[in-house]
């Protein structure tokens, strides 16, 4: 009972700061329809539906004002009200005119004072930021076992992704722990401290934050199952492939932060869109909500969003025809549609399904199951969707869905006014590493490098593997200069990396050509103006990083 | 007594439905159905068949009053338990309400824990 409170308190805040932000614009209403009184030539009857539309405008505001706490602006509305109230029907002087007019006055001047309060107020929607720069965050691997074994090459390679590695003793383990300074742990089974620990503290170490990495060159299935029941999140083979232990890093990183889901409602009824708005907001998911089907598809395109809550019953435009629509366009396949529907009757639920709807939800349903509901349904779709726009030797966005990302960005960088670069970036001379050391090393320098790009670039940029030994990143909100300071310097990250192989060790490098968004406005002109600068790279021989023109 | 399970909430303010919702719904756990005016109430009365009704006062189109008149010529509802719900509570004025046939009035703003618990009372009350 105490968490529902919570909740609902919590729901109720959202909904607070929620009004609170569209106070000024309520504001403006009232501000217009005082208009009339304002000039000196308005007639009466003018006047009399400006005073009418001014008491019904400050009677709502004085009851929602109210409710949602905003005591200051609920009572100054009233004064508004109940002048207008006295006001109307009657003959009105100047005096009453400025009366009025007064009082609106006093209104905008309360709203504007709950801005400042609210401010100041802890509730904030839920938003998505993201620095600027590069990933400023470096985490350490807190390294358990003897520290004359993996660890010292360890740290070498680890380091070129990225991560510091720190050893400490087993007493110190869990004091040592904290997940603002570790990405994860890595315990050595193998080693002389932790061969023959006791069972719980082998437990504690296995589950220091998402869940530590095993190492151990025992690679039977009875060590592998007690690695699962002592907790840890993965399992690696000794001597350890260091592009496994970052993609485990990585795995461990992604399940500590997932990324909000992004929900659009599209509801006539505003109340229920806001309602569920409100619901899922509070568990942590990025909303929007239209009421609105004939503007739909622009904010589809805006939004980006994972999953659509669609009412069935809209007047214009049913649910199961903008569905239809919405599916008629590729580029929007994979968005998954749930219908929201007091619909009882089960043909009519068949027959919506068949226009391009995945699910149904009942409108009834209570808020925490509404929550649960649509967070299993926008799970299963990211992990569907994943496998659709993954590339699978790497993990990254593949060609098609790093296109369908340059869109978006265009979208987002024009709407908001702001400005990104597009890098493409290509191995120089890869053939000749896959027939010097085989196809597996050339895969082993690819995954390498889209790791190294994963560790150095904000889960906010798009990377993609465009095929072959080609990638291609999407750099939001960042400028010319700095990106390329940014490539540069993961290109000699990249350089000094040294890959191993049976006959010897061996590096890479690339080359890289940027363009940038608002100088190019299309998908076309950025990639073409990206390409010219790779060649440009490549031309002046390799291992560079040039504007394209 | 019948037990108090399904109510129709008449109220045009979209911010103060989504309130509703919550204090009724969450809170209340009550089946609620939302209507934005008078005569969308008169459609959808019938079909929910509510155990009671929480109008608004002060709606454009049909008032509260004229909705409350209205709905009594519905089969069915000529008794059917009603509650205003204003920002006007002058004595003067809740005697009005009552006289219509209202069990109840409940002043805005309401507090939003505690606006189901209040309809309770009311139904109980009315009911008893």
């Amino acid at each position: 009972m105490a968490d529902t409170e919570s909740s609902v308190q919590e729901q109720l805040a959202l909904l607070k700061a929620s009004f609170g932000s569209n106070l000024t614009e309520r504001f403006g209403e009232i501000r217009d329809a005082a208009a009339p009184l304002t000039q000196p030539t308005a007639n009466a009857d003018e006047t009399a539906r400006a005073i009418d539309t001014l008491q019904a405008l400050a009677h709502k505001l004085t009851g929602s004002a109210g409710t949602f706490g905003f005591a200051k602006v609920s009572q100054v509305a009233r004064t508004l009200e109940t002048k207008s109230g006295e006001l109307k029907d009657a003959s009105i002087s100047e005096e009453d005119r400025a009366t009025l007019l007064k009082r609106v006055a006093e209104l905008e001047a309360a709203i504007s004072e709950s801005d400042d309060a609210a401010a100041e107020d802890s509730v904030q929607l839920p938003t998505a930021s993201a620095p600027v720069s590069s990933k400023d965050e470096e985490l350490a691997v807190l390294y358990l076992g003897d520290v004359a074994d993996a660890s010292g090459m360890l740290a070498d390679r680890l380091a070129e992704f990225g991560f510091q590695v720190r050893h400490v003793s087993r007493k110190e383990a869990s004091a040592v722990w904290d997940p603002e300074t570790f990405a994860v742990a890595i315990v050595d089974l193998d080693s002389a401290e932790w061969r023959d620990a006791p069972t719980d503290e082998i437990e504690s170490a296995a589950r220091l934050g998402n869940g530590s990495i095993a190492i151990s060159s025992d690679q039977s299935f009875d060590r592998r199952l007690s690695a699962v029941r002592f907790g840890f999140a993965s399992f690696l083979p000794t001597p350890l492939e260091v592009t496994a232990v970052v993609a485990a890093i990585d795995r461990n990183l992604t399940a500590r932060t997932p990324d909000p889901y992004r929900i659009l409602i599209i509801d006539d009824d505003m109340s229920l869109a806001k309602y569920v708005e409100v619901v899922l907001g509070g568990a942590g998911m990025i909303t929007e909500s239209i009421t609105d089907p004939f503007v739909a598809m622009d904010t589809i395109r805006e939004f980006c969003p994972e999953l659509i809550l669609l009412d069935l019953n809209m007047p214009g435009c049913s649910g199961a025809e903008l569905a239809s629509v919405i599916r008629q366009q590729d580029s929007l396949s994979s968005v998954s549609i749930v219908f929201l529907s007091s619909e009882s009757d089960p043909s009519r639920q068949i027959a919506a399904m068949h226009t391009g709807g995945d699910d149904f939800l009942p409108k009834s349903l209570r808020a925490e199951h509404l929550v649960s509901a649509v967070e299993a349904r926008a799970n299963r779709f990211r992990q569907l969707r994943s496998m659709l726009v993954s590339d699978s030797l790497t993990g990254l966005l593949n060609h098609t869905a790093t296109k369908h990302q340059i869109e978006v960005e265009i979208g987002r960088a024009k709407r908001e006014q702001s400005l990104f670069c597009l890098v493409l970036i290509d191995i120089d001379h890869f053939k000749a590493v896959n027939d010097t050391y085989g196809h597996s090393c050339g895969d082993q320098v690819i995954r390498s490098l889209a790791l190294l790009l994963k560790q150095r670039f904000r889960s906010t940029d798009v990377i993609g593997r465009l095929g072959g030994e080609e990638f291609g990143l999407v750099l939001s909100g960042t400028g010319r200069e700095d990106a390329l300071r940014i490539v540069n310097e993961v290109r000699e990250t990249f350089a000094a990396m040294r890959f191993e192989t049976d006959t010897g060790s061996f590096s890479a490098t690339f080359s890289a050509g940027i363009s940038s968004f608002p100088e190019q406005e299309t998908v076309k002109a950025l990639s073409d103006v990206a390409d010219h600068g790779l060649y440009a790279s490549k031309d002046a021989g390799r291992n560079r990083v040039e504007f394209g023109d | 007594m019948s037990e108090l399970n399904k109510i129709l909430y008449v109220e045009d303010e979209p911010d103060i439905q989504a309130v509703a919702r919550i204090a009724l719904e969450t809170v209340g756990q009550f089946t609620l159905e939302i209507c934005s005016g008078g005569q969308e109430a008169l459609d959808k009365a019938a079909d929910f068949d509510p155990d009671l009704i929480l109008l608004d006062v002060m709606m454009p189109g049909l008032d509260g009053p004229d909705t409350l008149l209205e709905l009594r010529k519905l089969a069915g509802f000529e008794n059917k338990p009603v509650i205003f719900m204003t920002a006007k509570v002058m004595d003067s004025e809740v005697q009005r309400y009552l006289d219509l046939g209202a069990i109840g009035v409940i002043p805005k703003p309401f507090d939003p824990m505690g606006l189901a618990s209040q309809v309770k009372s009311i139904w109980q009350e009315g009911n008893g």
